[in-house]
């Protein structure tokens, strides 16, 4: 591929992967909410505006230089402020809050994938609206592994018991360098990839 | 019906049946390049031309509306095709012997020494295989990049497009002026 149709895709995906982004968190923001916790309202959270989930470092500055040096692509939000003891049953909905991120992106995806099929093949809507189900579909996949700084740890950790739970947890500060060695053994092609294609598939969106 | 004697009799038939499937596999029907099924045209811009049959799978090219292509196989969602002159492709120079040189003294072809070798998509020996060149084939050579060469995709060589992207070409007879 030439430089220029990479750098364009670069572009292309980031502006998407922006939108997914700011569902994603906008959804953690709202269920923690509507469960009880208004820390994240507070902190101006609760909106689809990309401005208030951006963090200068995770979502700009790493993903470039990761981009520029290995050709890899990995960013993070900046994440959502929780107040445990806010919730109204705090163990059970963190699990809720966790997982809600995910489940926002692939009813997202579902719905564009319905969309998807009543726009013209040949529009540049078209190509917008595929690639938007593919990244949402990665999103979802990706933050639903259970390590810690991930949303399905969090639908691991409400599962636990209390003591295990909070030993879970406590590999947390690690969590980024586990995954950065988890892709290294390939845990993309084991886990993501397979996932990533059987919903696409069920979707029906090709990419 | 079948009685004890014809199934021992089938126990010495079904594994000759088999060995003999398995020998012709290997000896009477060599590794035929897949013929042509159609001839296909992009229906769509920005289309990836993949490496494999999965939206996973590294792409190999963007393709643009109008675009030909020709079909050779189609497994489930997907088209394999025969890889259009611009798709990148490797072959490891110790595995191929340059036949050809032009005016500026830079390799213009090369001849492939042994059997199946592999032409890939990245100078490097983990990247997917586009394809397969055989002993004495000649392929054009486009550039040197370290222990490679940057070659012209090979008759044998191939990429998927889902099929949706794909629709089957006009046919245009030729007629006789």
């Amino acid at each position: 591929m030439n430089l220029f149709a990479h750098m364009t895709t670069f572009v292309v995906f980031f502006g998407l992967l922006i939108i997914a982004m700011s569902v994603h968190e906008f959804a953690h923001s709202w269920t923690a909410y509507k469960l009880g916790d208004m820390t994240a309202k507070y902190s101006g959270r609760l909106t689809f505006n990309p401005l208030a989930h951006i963090d200068i470092f995770w979502t700009v500055i790493l993903p470039l230089l990761f981009f520029i040096t290995t050709g890899l692509f990995i960013a993070a939000a900046k994440p959502v402020p929780i107040n445990y003891w806010a919730l109204k049953n705090p163990k059970r909905d963190m699990i809720w809050i966790g997982i809600s991120g995910p489940l926002a992106n692939f009813a997202l995806a579902i719905l564009l994938s319905v969309v998807f099929k009543a726009v013209p093949l040949d529009s540049f809507v078209s190509y917008l609206i595929r690639s938007l189900v593919y990244i949402n579909v990665m999103l979802g996949v990706f933050n639903l592994v259970p390590i810690p700084p991930l949303d399905g740890s969090r639908v691991v950790m409400g599962i636990l018991p209390d003591e295990l739970s909070s030993k879970y947890a406590a590999i947390e500060p690690y969590g980024f360098f586990i995954i950065i060695m988890l892709f290294g053994l390939g845990m993309l092609d084991r886990i993501i990839w397979p996932a990533l294609n059987s919903i696409m598939r069920i979707l029906g969106v090709p990419f | 019906m079948i009685d004890a004697y014809r199934i021992n009799r089938l126990k010495h038939i079904i594994p000759a049946v088999l060995i003999f499937a398995f020998w012709l596999q290997f000896n009477i029907c060599p590794a035929q390049p897949d013929p042509p099924l159609f001839q296909g045209e992009v229906n769509a811009d920005n289309i990836n031309l993949r490496s494999d049959s999965s939206v996973t799978s590294e792409v190999i090219s963007i393709l643009n509306k109008n675009e030909k292509v020709e079909v050779v196989l189609e497994l489930y969602e997907w088209y394999k095709i025969r890889l259009p002159k611009p798709a990148p492709c490797y072959i490891k120079k110790n595995l191929a012997e340059c036949s050809g040189m032009s005016p500026e003294n830079k390799c213009k072809n090369a001849r492939v020494l042994k059997n199946k070798v592999n032409i890939r998509l990245h100078p490097a020996e983990s990247s997917p295989i586009l394809g397969v060149a055989d002993k004495n084939e000649t392929v054009n050579v486009i550039k040197e990049k370290g222990d490679w060469y940057k070659i012209e995709p090979t008759q044998n060589s191939f990429g998927w497009i889902n099929k949706i992207f794909i629709n089957k070409a006009p046919v245009r007879d030729k007629k006789v002026r």
